[in-house]
């Protein structure tokens, strides 16, 4: 009996091993192809210019939450946003430290008699600021409710048909609103378009505006840019193509307004609201027979900062791991849909089987082999074997990812910074990614044990901000 | 203990190296990219140094001669010589043509408009639209009609309109029905770029020719022709319509473009139903309105819904005979707590903006 499980976990290990990289690999090969036509068009595009008749007027959410350090720039950069008409809103999330302050004092804010109309409910609104410098900027001052009760809020201050949710600790590139908006021009049935997030950690950033890209000094920062590369190249423009879409990062994302709302809003309680927002999204629109397309533009549109210290990214990614817990859960009934299309027949089976219960097999599995190597009940010609199959798919990967960036933007120049990110595509497998593993599967254990999720605390440097 | 039997040990180990040698060649071929992309800059550098001061020099004054462009570097010429026609206006346009002709570049257009590359062939589009390359407007009008590439189809529209908007207007406009792909907002670019005159009577064909579902779309086009045929079509349309959307459609081309002669429809449209009309009657009133439509207005900010409400207090705000002193007088007449949060928010925008 004992041999039998034992025989049984190895192959599930190894056929774990080979079809979660398998996939990635076919989500490479596919974005592939989609990028580089994607890349021969906007390039043109870019070069001509997008004409500004006909976009759709935006409101852009800014939830913050103690973003004392960042929230000045982020809104002085979403202020010089290249496009015809927009709003923004800034939802002080009950913040503990100076960030309505910094907000009065830097956009000259002042009490304003909004008739603000309360469409979903969300924790009491202390009161709302409107710019006397900048007429699109007004600034909501509530009490706590957590990141999606302060979206919630925003909705329902929105004055236009699309929204953008952007964290306060983002920098947006100028014409980052022409592109993600795009999807919606091109197609009327776009409901959700995300674009993609890059890190900004070593980056330059002048006037709330990127100046020059780098690569961060920090090594734990450095090694998230190939991760993100991979997370976003290839694994969200993957999906996209097959309208399987399942997260658009809460850091930058359009989204229809009334859609939103009529499929219940931000959910509060949530850690991962964002991808819980678009599960639910797909759901409510297949079940009401609504064609729509929730989709991606690969064009670098979002800077983030990244963490650069371990318990930073620890708390990040168990955080993501509660959220993505959440959001497949709750939408289980999209599991195998056939109706659901490739969404319940493919991307949301990746994600349950792959992402969220994966780090079990991932991370017991090596456990298995270095024991059973230890107690010797595993070869070392086995014990080898593994690890060099484990290490060598997921190098593939990550250097395949980092091909796709070398085709299409090519961010990072010189012959310096592209040995040094191929360099870090291969450390990363040699320990980095099994501890994130370990970290996955510790908020899978939290999620499990039914830990709420909060604002996530991040300890921010914006050094980048300085480097002028 | 069991282990794996060592068929699939030598089965993982092999599978492994050939894993690991796929990842060096991706590796290398990253870095050959990385290395073809740094030399082929740098060749761009060097031609730019080359070319751009010959261009600069000939947009004032004529060359006697060019040096002589290399097939290799018809791209790169396309590309300097594009991103300056893009910026100019005037004399200085029709002088860098020549410069471009000099250098043979219309003779080479031809071959580059059937390239395999999309980038190249919408490069040699746009040159053959500055270039009002009459020769090639046969390819120019065939990709407008058969191409299945918006991006393709409304550069070659845009090339079109260059060499000659009137003839170009009659190849696009009517295509515009069919073509549900082609972005709004790049056919509104390209609209714009014809003579409302021009444009008229095809927009009011194909909209006349457009069945219920279609026309909301199409109607917003109207503003990109003349006032006279908007305005009539707009009235036709109204006068047999029930669909909310194309109502509300032609309310909203009113409001843009009429500047008062059409008071009347929006007015007849007060009382209807549903909001999203009585929205476009009160945006429509907020840029013709006159004394007579204060009553109406402030009939609307007691409206059940929001957003009627707040249009209407934003039209009241509009009007150009309102004052704030007038604002403030209308609120206190009012006794709707929603009527008056709505007014209450426009007074203080109002008085934000002095």
């Amino acid at each position: 009996m004992t041999e039998l499980l034992v025989i049984s976990f190895q192959w599930l290990f190894f056929a774990y091993l080979i079809t979660l990289n398998l996939g990635y690999i076919a989500l490479n090969i596919s974005s592939l192809f989609y990028v580089l036509k994607y890349m021969q068009e906007s390039e043109f595009e870019n070069f001509i210019g997008l004409s500004p008749d006909f976009m759709p007027p935006i409101s852009i959410l800014v939830p913050a939450y103690n973003e004392e350090i960042n929230v000045e720039a982020t809104v002085r950069s979403l202020m010089q946003l290249e496009y015809p008409e927009f709003e923004i809103i800034v939802i002080n999330d009950g913040s503990k430290d100076k960030t309505m302050q910094k907000l009065i004092s830097a956009f000259s804010l002042q009490l304003f008699p909004e008739a603000y109309r309360i469409r979903i409910s969300v924790k009491p609104v202390r009161e709302i600021y409107c710019s006397a410098n900048y007429s699109n900027l007004r600034v909501i001052n509530k009490e706590n409710g957590g990141k999606a009760d302060a979206l919630n809020a925003g909705l329902n201050a929105c004055r236009y048909p699309l929204y953008c949710c952007v964290d306060a600790d983002s920098i947006l590139q100028r014409d980052s609103l022409k592109r993600v908006v795009k999807p919606f021009v091109e197609d009327s049935r776009t409901v959700a378009s995300g674009g993609i997030i890059r890190i900004a950690n070593g980056c330059k950033v002048s006037g709330g505006f990127l100046t020059q890209v780098g690569l961060p000094g920090n090594f734990l920062a450095l090694i998230q840019v190939v991760e993100y590369l991979r997370a976003f190249l290839f694994g969200r423009l993957g999906w996209a193509q097959f309208n399987a879409l399942l997260i658009i990062s809460g850091a930058f994302g359009v989204f229809h307004k009334e859609t939103v709302i009529a499929a219940g809003a931000y959910r509060v309680g949530t850690v991962g609201e964002d991808m819980d927002l678009v599960v639910r999204l797909h759901r409510y629109l297949r079940k009401k027979k609504v064609p729509y397309r929730i989709t991606f533009v690969p064009d670098p549109v979002c800077w983030t900062e990244a963490p650069e210290d371990w318990s930073t990214l620890r708390n990040q990614r168990i955080r993501w791991q509660q959220g993505l817990g959440e959001s497949l859960t709750s939408n289980i009934s999209l599991m195998f849909n056939l109706k659901a299309g490739m969404t319940g027949m493919f991307a949301f089976p990746f994600m349950f089987i792959f992402e969220l219960f994966g780090p079990i097999i991932e991370i017991c599995g090596y456990l298995f082999i270095f024991l059973g190597f230890i107690f010797d009940f595993i070869s070392w010609n086995s014990f080898v074997a593994f690890f060099m199959l484990s290490f060598s798919l997921g190098m593939l990967v990550s250097v395949m990812a980092f091909l796709l960036e070398e085709l299409t933007f090519r961010l990072y120049k010189g012959v310096k910074e592209s040995l040094l990110l191929l360099g870090m595509a291969i450390i990363e497998n040699l320990g980095y990614r099994q501890l994130i593993g370990v970290l996955r599967l510790i908020g899978l254990y939290r999620w499990l044990g039914g830990t709420k999720g909060k604002w996530g605390v991040m300890n921010r440097t914006a050094r980048w901000q300085q480097n002028v | 203990m069991a282990i794996f039997d060592s068929t699939v040990i030598a089965f993982v180990s092999y599978l492994s190296i050939g894993v690991m040698s796929l990842t060096l060649v991706v590796a290398v071929l990253t870095l050959y990219l990385r290395l073809r992309l740094i030399s082929g800059e740098r060749q761009r550098r060097r031609f730019n140094e080359k070319w751009l001061p010959i261009m600069e020099k000939g947009m004032y004054e004529l060359p006697k001669a060019v040096p002589t462009l290399k097939r290799s570097e018809l791209v790169y010429f396309l590309w300097l010589w594009n991103s300056l026609q893009e910026r100019l206006k005037g004399e200085v346009k029709e002088n860098l043509n020549v410069v471009a002709r000099m250098a043979k570049v219309d003779a080479m257009l031809e071959g580059l408009l059937w390239s395999n590359s999309v980038n190249s062939r919408l490069l040699a589009m746009n040159t053959a639209g500055h270039l009002q390359a009459l020769t090639v407007w046969g390819e120019l009008k065939n990709f407008v009609q058969t191409s299945e590439n918006p991006v393709v189809a409304l550069t070659a529209v845009r090339s079109l309109i260059r060499i000659d908007s009137k003839a170009a207007a009659a190849v696009f406009i009517p295509l515009i029905g069919i073509h549900k792909e082609w972005p709004p907002t790049q056919v509104a670019g390209r609209l714009k770029e014809v003579k409302p005159d021009a444009a008229s009577a095809y927009l009011e064909g194909i909209i006349l020719a457009a069945s219920n579902e279609e026309l909301p779309r199409l109607i917003r086009y109207l503003r990109f022709a003349s006032v006279r045929t908007a305005i009539f079509v707009v009235e036709g349309l109204l006068a047999k319509a029930d669909n909310e959307e194309v109502i509300a459609a032609c309310l909203s081309v009113i409001g843009e473009v009429d500047s008062g002669q059409s008071l009347h429809l929006l007015r007849r449209y007060a009382d209807h139903p549903k909001w999203v009309i009585k929205v476009q009657v009160a945006n429509g009133l907020s840029k013709q309105g006159t004394q007579e439509d204060v009553a109406l207005l402030l009939n609307f900010l007691g409206d059940r819904e929001w957003w009627v409400r707040y249009r209407a207090a934003h039209a009241l705000g509009s009007l150009p005979f309102m004052t704030l002193a007038q604002l403030e007088e209308l609120k206190r007449g009012l006794e709707d707590s929603y009527a008056i949060d709505a007014l209450m928010q426009v007074i203080e925008e109002k008085r934000m903006a002095v």
